[in-house]
């Protein structure tokens, strides 16, 4: 059975005298094990189906299905990271990390035991008592990532999760995500990830879907091929990339 | 001593920069790097000024090159990664010079305030602070410095 099922899915935005579709009859399927990326122009409604998985909105027809079961609200199998990091500034990395847990109403030395494990997957050993303010993005984003895999969650949803950082940052953090993808000792199986980065797509993914312009649908479903560790530099991977491009263009 | 200031950037941005060189064969000229990743030299300087004052590359006539340390920081865990990060950091003067002062203290503690007066004296208030920031992330990447942030008190992170 696939991890993630997505069936003929639309998504309208309407008030009083107007109506806008996002979304226009998008289906896919997620296997276990697979890292799967979503790109398109923006105001393509990635980030909306990528909530919608998540149960953090509804689709307006069609149906979504985690491991056959119908998604109405935040599952216990999945998890998110946003782009803008979602930390909350008064507490310290400790407390951010351990936020879910707390919501799950874990005790408190369970919690920390739990976020500790996950504190040091992603390298913020160290920053446990540190501010938000104190650290740099790059390290605000680990947060993001030790708070979602603290729910250890089967599927990892990423909402642009680089697109906030420096060229340098972005590149560690990337290649660090997928040690984590590839970790058989957490409970992450599978991962979508929302771009507009072509080559960023290219470089994680096994398979890149492609979404048109507003309202989106599915222009393309592509496999990649390229044996890890992926080089950016290489004329392989230069020619899938261009290959997506030349689909949006 | 003078133990002069350090690059505003994180670790995780050094290493970003390492793993760019690697692709293209450990070596790239930086006027390229800069132009192939629509950066300005003073965005990118501070970076490859920390990655060469942590051993991890060599410049020379415009060109960066990996050295030996840098590679085997690549082929690491992320927690390996810390601990050579550390060797390096107990090298550096302005490390040294904090370490040392730390663990003449009573306590072994020393607040804020007193290690920026005594940076302060060797350059601008606004220079110490900030290499009182960078001091602080980078020990804690490390984990051979603690910082109690509400305390204001720079310590010793002995925690194995």
């Amino acid at each position: 059975m696939a991890l993630l099922e997505v069936c003929n899915v639309y998504k309208t935005y309407t008030d009083a005298n107007r109506s806008l579709t996002v979304l226009n009859d998008i289906s896919f399927t997620i296997a276990k094990g697979e890292f799967v990326c979503l790109v398109g122009p923006s105001g393509s409604g990635k980030s909306t189906l990528l909530r919608m998985i998540v149960g953090l909105d509804r689709p307006s027809r069609g149906q979504i299905f985690y491991r056959g079961q119908q998604v109405n609200g935040v599952m216990d199998k999945m998890a998110i990271v946003f782009q803008s990091f979602a930390l909350l500034p008064w507490l310290t990395v400790m407390e951010n990390v351990s936020l879910g847990l707390e919501a799950k109403n874990v005790p408190r030395p369970e919690r920390e035991k739990i976020a500790n494990k996950y504190i040091q997957k992603v390298g913020l050993d160290g920053f446990e008592d540190a501010y938000p303010r104190e650290l740099s993005r790059g390290m605000k984003q680990r947060v993001g990532i030790a708070r979602a895999l603290t729910m250890e969650p089967e599927l990892l949803c990423m909402d642009e999760p680089f697109s906030a950082l420096d060229a340098f940052t972005a590149q560690n953090l990337r290649e660090e995500l997928l040690d984590l993808w590839l970790d058989i000792t957490l409970p992450v199986k599978s991962v979508l990830m929302v771009t507009h980065g072509i080559e960023e797509a290219v470089f994680m993914a096994d398979r890149v879907m492609v979404l048109s312009k507003r309202p989106a649908r599915i222009l393309a479903d592509v496999r990649i091929d390229l044996p890890r560790p992926r080089n950016m530099k290489d004329e392989a991977f230069a020619r899938v990339t261009d290959k997506i491009y030349s689909l949006l263009f | 001593m003078d133990a002069g200031p350090l690059p505003q950037v994180g670790i995780g941005m050094v290493i970003g920069l390492l793993e760019m060189l690697e692709d293209v064969r450990g070596r790239e000229d930086i006027f390229k790097l800069a132009g192939s990743l629509s950066m300005e030299l003073d965005d990118i300087g501070p970076v490859i000024e920390a990655a060469k004052m942590l051993g991890f590359i060599e410049t020379t006539n415009g060109d960066i090159t990996l050295t030996g340390l840098g590679s085997q920081l690549l082929n690491a865990s992320i927690n390996e990664r810390k601990e050579i990060v550390a060797g390096r950091l107990q090298q550096l003067p302005v490390f040294k010079e904090v370490l040392e002062l730390i663990n003449s203290r009573r306590g072994r503690q020393v607040r804020r305030e007193h290690v920026i007066s005594r940076f302060a004296r060797r350059m601008s208030d606004e220079d110490a602070e900030l290499l009182f920031k960078t001091l602080v992330d980078w020990g804690r990447y490390a984990g051979i410095i603690g910082y109690d942030t509400k305390g204001e008190l720079l310590y010793l992170d002995e925690e194995e």
